[in-house]
This record gives C-alpha cells, sequence and structure tokens, in this order.
C-alpha cells in the first residue's frame, strides 16, 4: 500500500466517496459533495467566461480603442467593428447588459430582447444546418447505388437492409395515417428495427457508465491508495 | 407592443441568418462572421449573470426560510464565491495575479544517481508525488519528449511503467537537486510548486471527480432501470433485451474469448439495424427541428416570451 499524499488527490478521492455513497442512501456526505459540485462548476464557468469572452471581445477591444485614442486622438476607425481595437462591442454589451433586467420587475420585459436577437439568428442558421446534416446526408447515405452491388452479396445485403430500416423506423414514426393495410407490416417491422436500435443505445450507454465507474475504481485503488501498480 | 418588439427583433435577425447563408458576397460573409463570433458572442455571455443571480437567489432564498436542507446552500455559495475569485484573479493558467502555486523554501540539495533520459539531458522534474516512486528510483525522472507536462496523474503512471520496462533508453545521471519540505505533506521532496489552487487544480480535483463519479453512478441505476422495464413481456421488449445484452457483453473480452462471432454480430447490430433505426430517427429529428425553427421564427411558437405583461 503506496496512498497518495497530495492534497488534489486525498480531495477528489474523498468526494468521489462521497458521491459513491448515495448508492447507500441520500446522506449528508453526498449532499455536500453535490452542492460543492454546483458551486465549483458556475465558478469555473464564470471563468472561462471571463477568459475566453469577456476578456478577448469585449476588455481587450475597448482597452486597445482607448490607447488608440490617447495616442492618436479621436477617430472613427475606434467605430469600426471589424478593427481589433473598437469601441463598437460598448452597443452588444450595452445589449447583453439587458438581461439583468429580469431582476427588476417593472422593465423585466427587456430581457426578451436580447433573447430574441440570439434566439432569431441561432434558429434561422439551425435550419439549413439541420436540414444539411440530419435530413440530406442520411438520405444520401441511405441511398443504395450500383457501387454497393460489386461490394459482395452480404454488404449489399446489409446495405438494403439499412435502407428499409430506415424507411420502416419512419413509417413507423408517420402518424398522418392509420397503420392499415401494406403500412401495418412495414411498421411493424419498423418498430422491430426501433426496438434493436434502443437496446444498442442503452447497451453502449451502460458500457460508458461502467468504463467511468472502473475509472473511478481504478483512481481510488491505483492513484489514492496505491494499492495496485 | 413590448411582446411584439421581441418578435419583430427576432424575425428580423432570424431573416438575416437565413438569407446570410445563402447569398456569397464577401461583405455580408464577412458581417456575418462578425455578428456570429463576436456581437452575438457578447450578448449571449451576459446570459451567465442571469443564471448566476438565479442560482444565487435560489440559495440565499433557502437559507433566509430556512428551507430543507438551507445549510448546504452555504457550501455552494462559498464554492462559487471562492472558485470564481481563484478563477478570475489566479486565471485559467495561472496567469492572473493572484498566487495559485505555493511553494517551499529551499532546504538544501540533493546529490545523488537519477534516471534521466538519453535524449533529454535536460533535468524535468517528475511532478507527482515522488515519495510513492521512491522505491523504483524513479521519482524524479524527466518525462520524455515531446510528452505533455498537462498529463493526469494514471496516465503519468502508466508512462513511468512503460519507461521502467524500456530500461535501456535510461541513463542514470549524478545530480544535485535542490530540496523543500511539502507544505502538503510535511516531507521532503525536490523543490517545485508543490501545491496548487488554481482553477485547474479545483477542476482536476473537484469538477472531474465528480462529475465522472455520478455519471459512473448512474450505470447502477440504469441496471435497477433495466431490471424493471426490461422483463421480456412482448416481442418487442424482448428484441430490445436481447439486442442490449448482445452490445454489452460483446464489449467483454472475456466473454467475446469463449464466444466466437458474438463480437462480430454485436458489430453487425450496430452497423445495420442500430444505423437504420438511428437514421430514421435522425431524419424525422431533423425535420422536426427544422419545423421548430420555423414556427418560431413565424411567431407561432412564442413559448419564449414568457408570461407576464404584453
Amino acid at each position: 500500500m503506496n496512498i497518495a499524499m497530495d492534497f488534489w488527490t486525498w480531495t477528489a478521492a474523498l468526494l468521489t466517496l462521497a458521491i459513491l455513497s448515495f448508492l447507500w442512501k441520500d446522506n449528508p456526505t453526498y449532499r455536500a459533495a453535490e452542492h460543492l459540485y454546483i458551486g465549483v462548476a458556475n465558478g469555473y464557468s464564470v471563468t472561462l467566461i471571463w477568459y475566453n469572452v469577456v476578456v478577448p471581445n469585449m476588455i481587450d477591444p475597448i482597452a486597445g480603442a482607448y490607447r488608440q485614442v490617447a495616442r492618436e486622438g479621436m477617430n472613427w476607425s475606434v467605430l469600426n467593428p471589424f478593427q481589433e481595437a473598437n469601441f463598437f462591442v460598448i452597443i452588444p454589451m450595452m445589449v447583453g447588459a439587458l438581461y439583468i433586467t429580469r431582476f427588476i420587475p417593472k422593465i423585466s420585459w427587456m430581457v426578451r430582447i436580447p433573447i430574441g436577437l440570439t434566439l432569431g439568428y441561432y434558429t434561422a442558421i439551425s435550419i439549413p444546418a439541420s436540414f444539411e446534416a440530419s435530413i440530406l446526408r442520411q438520405l444520401e447515405a441511405s441511398i443504395v447505388t450500383r457501387a454497393h452491388m460489386t461490394m459482395g452479396f452480404r454488404p449489399a445485403l446489409w446495405v438494403f437492409l439499412v435502407l428499409i430500416g430506415t424507411l420502416s423506423t419512419l413509417i413507423y414514426f408517420f402518424f398522418s395515417t392509420e397503420h392499415r393495410g401494406i403500412l401495418k407490416p412495414i411498421s411493424n417491422f419498423g418498430i422491430l428495427v426501433v426496438m434493436i436500435g434502443f437496446g444498442a443505445s442503452f447497451g453502449l450507454t451502460v458500457m460508458a457508465r461502467i468504463s467511468l465507474a472502473i475509472g473511478r475504481f481504478v483512481f481510488l485503488f491505483k492513484d489514492w491508495l496505491g494499492l495496485v501498480y | 407592443m413590448k411582446r411584439k418588439l421581441a418578435l419583430y427583433i427576432m424575425f428580423t435577425m432570424a431573416v438575416w441568418g437565413g438569407i446570410s447563408v445563402f447569398i456569397g458576397k464577401q461583405t455580408v460573409h464577412n458581417f456575418d462572421n462578425l455578428l456570429r463570433n463576436k456581437l452575438l458572442l457578447i450578448v449571449g455571455a451576459f446570459a451567465i449573470i442571469l443564471g448566476l443571480g438565479s442560482l444565487i437567489f435560489h440559495h440565499t432564498q433557502k437559507i433566509k426560510r430556512n428551507a430543507r436542507y438551507w445549510q448546504y446552500s452555504y457550501i455552494t455559495l462559498g464554492a462559487l464565491i471562492i472558485t470564481s475569485f481563484i478563477g478570475l484573479f489566479g486565471g485559467v493558467r495561472g496567469e492572473g495575479g493572484l498566487p495559485t502555486f505555493f511553494g517551499g523554501t529551499v532546504l538544501g540539495t540533493y546529490q545523488g544517481n537519477i534516471y534521466t533520459f538519453q535524449d533529454k539531458n535536460e533535468l524535468k522534474l517528475f511532478k507527482a508525488d515522488p515519495s510513492r516512486y521512491a522505491r523504483e528510483d524513479i521519482a524524479l525522472m524527466p518525462l520524455p519528449q515531446g510528452v505533455s507536462e498537462d498529463l493526469s496523474r494514471y496516465e503519468k503512471s502508466v508512462l513511468l511503467r512503460e519507461i521502467q520496462l524500456r530500461n535501456t533508453s535510461l541513463q542514470l545521471q549524478n545530480l544535485e537537486i535542490p530540496l523543500m519540505i511539502s507544505p502538503v505533506s510535511g516531507e521532503v521532496v525536490p523543490f517545485e510548486d508543490d501545491f496548487g489552487v488554481s482553477i485547474q487544480n479545483i477542476y482536476e480535483g473537484i469538477l472531474v471527480p465528480c462529475g465522472s463519479t455520478m455519471f459512473a453512478m448512474l450505470a447502477f441505476y440504469m441496471c435497477s432501470a433495466a431490471y424493471r422495464a426490461f422483463r421480456m413481456r412482448n416481442l418487442h421488449a424482448g428484441v430490445l433485451l436481447v439486442s442490449a445484452f448482445i452490445v454489452m457483453l460483446g464489449q467483454i473480452p472475456l466473454i467475446t474469448a469463449f464466444i466466437p462471432g458474438l463480437h462480430d454480430f454485436r458489430q453487425w447490430i450496430l452497423d445495420v439495424p442500430n444505423l437504420a433505426s438511428k437514421r430514421g430517427i435522425m431524419i424525422g429529428v431533423g425535420l422536426g427541428m427544422a419545423a421548430t425553427s420555423f414556427k418560431i421564427i413565424f411567431g407561432i411558437e412564442r413559448a419564449w416570451l414568457g408570461g407576464g405583461e404584453e
């Protein structure tokens, strides 16, 4: 046994045990670790946003523009948003600051302005992106071509099966018409395909979690307690 | 009118976002880049104030009202303040003004045989706790060339093991090492910035273990949920159960060693029926996302406006 002696390994080990203790039952150590995690995660986000967004996009341009004005006097170029150092960034800062109005009941409606700005833009640009990634690419990949036929019997069969499976899945989720006649066996096949897919997803998720659990136990027994090398 | 103003702003931005994708002009492209990568990023960054405000408000209210488990709110608020303070003033990589690493003072020097790499004579102290590796005399070994110093403790130990196995690539040198008393363990260790409270230490020592343990713990709950949900009540539940088991078992080397073909069957499930179902679902999700986006843009879906006055 070769127990680790540094502070952060001990912290990580005790927090791991505190969280794992929830498997027994809800208890004060778990609650303490959980609350600590929430506080630290938010504090970490504050740091990241400060250094990755606020400093390079707000403070640096304004400070640069201020230095430029001090050096060369006032000119229009410091208002040019395309220039590295500019005062223009104050405008989106003012718009962003409207988020704070959420806490002032009389003018809380103004919080909708920054939300509307970002929501409108990102919603619009997501439409072609989702068409491209989720629909066109998937359709393109499902099309059976002559090239697939030259790959041999089995691969060609699997390509056909993927196409049939995709179509039956889509038909199963098509609720605009009742699943009768020819649609019934197709949708029945679709639900089977969907169930296999869900089972596979479940299996992969469990294995990913198990892998994480193994990682935590390796940390405890190896890095912390030094029981295994 | 106040709701309409927000809707107009949203619609205008959506029109711009929509048409900018299809206009090939460089000027439009440049402005769109500025909007996307700078201006909206700045606006969005302020949203964290909303999140933090809500968090602080929620916990201060809990404390004020002596709500159930109110004592723990102090932990959240304290952790938030301390982490933010260390992060903001210490910097992401310790570049801030706040001293985030505390090393001891040099006590003296140690002269002795130290392993170094043949191709790298520059002495770099190994950051892991030397006392753990003292018996192997590799505590003070440098990391090989090109290997990042930012390796996790586990990766470093794996690396050390590798080095130990390839003994020939090492050379023994008689060197003089400055020593200090560790402020953490109280032991005599090679001089370096021994105890750090930088944001990276907090990330590795608190965030990573807590986050990964919480996700790891879900494995236990998923298994117990599966026990209840996966009872073979009908054909569909049976198919789901069998598929899940094959995918899980096919990933375990010990099992695949005894059942030939299981690994290939698992791969077939993932590549054929799983792919078909995921593709069908993805197409449906894509259509749904597009439809919802249009509903938001044209003001049919207004949940984002929230309640309150007009």
